[in-house]
């Protein structure tokens, strides 16, 4: 009764672009609460842009961006011999781009929750960057790497607009949920339409649900 | 201080109260749901309607299933003109439409759309990604689906189907070069520097685009004229100029 292929590729979908997040996210946001570069506000734009823009302006450019005749296109095309629009690395993509400040945003204001201070105690005892980040900053920001990737898994799982425009619908590759869910609501097929959202509607509140529950259990302590 | 910050508020508040005191005070006397896909030829309809009768038209326009949805829940259409003639059909055998009304005012025509030798490409199976609009919900893309069926070419296309919601994405696909064929709507192509090919109808099932009047319409002395008004010559004439074919009259 239920479909499980929407289901089990969401989640596919939405696990993989938080670990790939997690790498371009982490050294991003920081760089970002390190950096007194003038090219920080230029750049927590950009990192931000995917919040504002209609997801229409992002699909839009995507599928210009992602035909084989283009640059990125063709060297995609080439390189696997598939096409990236209506992939499931296309829609990995467009989804690191749209999730991207739900991963960066919350790992920034965590990393410089930590501290200016700690970070110059630990470098004057000739602790190198890197060093100052395993050691201190990442384990100091533990909270801020879970509600960054929760936050991502979650934006991910209800992504539509963009998915809808340079996914192609293909079952198994880029049928998500909520593009399931918009099909049965569009043929009038309720019950489908319920099944799926319904389990959209109890799963995000669960994790949602699970990062505030850790958030009390854990409050912030670093200073 | 505050005085300026008040100063900022109302100049921001002033043209806003303003662009809202402007809204439209006449409420437009028919409303007319129509299928995306016939949306340009409406608005060529509901001029010229408007011109000889002096009644205003607004169109709302969105997929047949989404327009369908939305009278069950209550929008307030007088007259539904969907892309197919199931949707019609569900609306009033739900009381949400007077069957009696229902009536095919276009046939679409199918046309495989895309650069070079289109029909020989798609035979041979020569491209890379064919778009058609998803099968389930749009009647074209169900065409098209019995077309592959009746070409014999399903090996062919095999994991290089792609789907939009309608035929305008399935046409997009291969505007912005991401898909190399698409089927979709004589209407969409005229006029196009690409070629394309027109699908023989013996290929699909006709593609019967049905308008019904809906029950806040079935009152309303204008609505009925309007749905006359779609089967009259002036009106046929727009409506195969569009790239339709029309039923003949009975």
């Amino acid at each position: 009764m239920i479909e499980f292929g929407p289901l089990i590729l969401t989640l596919k979908l939405s696990l993989v672009v938080t670990v790939l997040l997690l790498f371009i996210g982490t050294p991003l946001a920081w760089w970002l609460s390190c950096t007194r570069s003038k090219l920080k506000p230029f750049i927590e734009a950009l990192t931000a842009l995917p919040l504002v823009l209609p997801p229409t302006v992002l699909g839009f450019y995507l599928l210009i961006l992602f035909n084989p005749t283009s640059p990125i296109g063709s060297f995609w095309i080439n390189f696997t011999g598939e096409s990236l629009s209506f992939s499931f690395f296309g829609i990995v993509l467009a989804s690191v781009i749209y999730s991207l400040p739900f991963m960066v945003q919350p790992l920034q204001s965590a990393f410089e929750n930590v501290g200016f201070e700690i970070r110059e105690a630990a470098a004057s005892l000739r602790a190198s960057p890197l060093d100052v980040f395993i050691k201190i900053v990442a384990p100091l920001s533990k909270r801020g790497f879970l509600t960054a990737s929760i936050l991502t898994f979650a934006h991910t799982l209800g992504e539509f607009g963009i998915i809808l425009m340079v996914g192609g619908n293909i079952p198994g590759r880029t049928k998500v949920m909520s593009i399931a869910i918009y099909e049965h609501v569009e043929t009038l097929d309720y019950t489908q339409a319920h099944i799926l959202s319904g389990i959209l509607l109890v799963f995000s509140f669960c994790v949602l649900f699970l990062i505030y529950t850790f958030n009390r259990r854990h409050p912030l302590n670093v200073g | 201080m505050f005085k300026k910050i008040n100063y900022l508020l109302i100049s921001f508040l002033a043209p806003l109260i303003g662009l809202i005191s402007c809204a439209p005070k006449n409420e437009p006397v028919l409303k007319v749901a129509v299928a995306t896909n016939f949306l340009t030829t409406a608005d060529t309809l509901a001029e010229v309607f408007e011109r000889s009768t002096g009644i205003e038209v607004l169109l709302i326009s969105g997929s047949s299933g989404q327009l369908a949805t939305q009278v069950i829940n209550g929008a307030p259409y007088d007259i539904f003109l969907s892309a197919d003639h199931v949707n019609p059909f569900k609306l009033s055998s739900l009381g949400f439409a007077d069957a009696q009304t229902q009536l095919t005012y276009a046939l679409g025509q199918l046309v495989l759309f895309g650069a070079g030798d289109v029909e020989q490409n798609l035979k041979s199976g020569n491209f890379l990604k064919l778009a058609l609009a998803n099968p389930k919900v749009a009647p074209y893309g169900l065409a098209a689906d019995h077309v592959i069926n009746d070409l014999n070419i399903r090996s062919n296309v095999e994991g290089k189907i792609v789907f939009g919601q309608n035929v305008g994405q399935a046409y997009g696909f291969v505007k912005t070069g991401n898909a190399d064929l698409a089927f979709v709507a004589l209407s969409q192509v005229q006029g196009t520097k690409k070629s394309y090919w027109r699908i023989p109808q013996s290929f699909y099932t006709p593609i019967m685009q049905d308008a019904i009047l809906l029950r806040p319409g079935l009152t309303n002395k204008v609505a009925h004229d309007f749905l006359s008004f779609l089967s009259s010559d002036e009106a046929r004439k727009i409506i195969i100029k569009s790239g339709y074919e029309v039923p003949q009259n009975d």
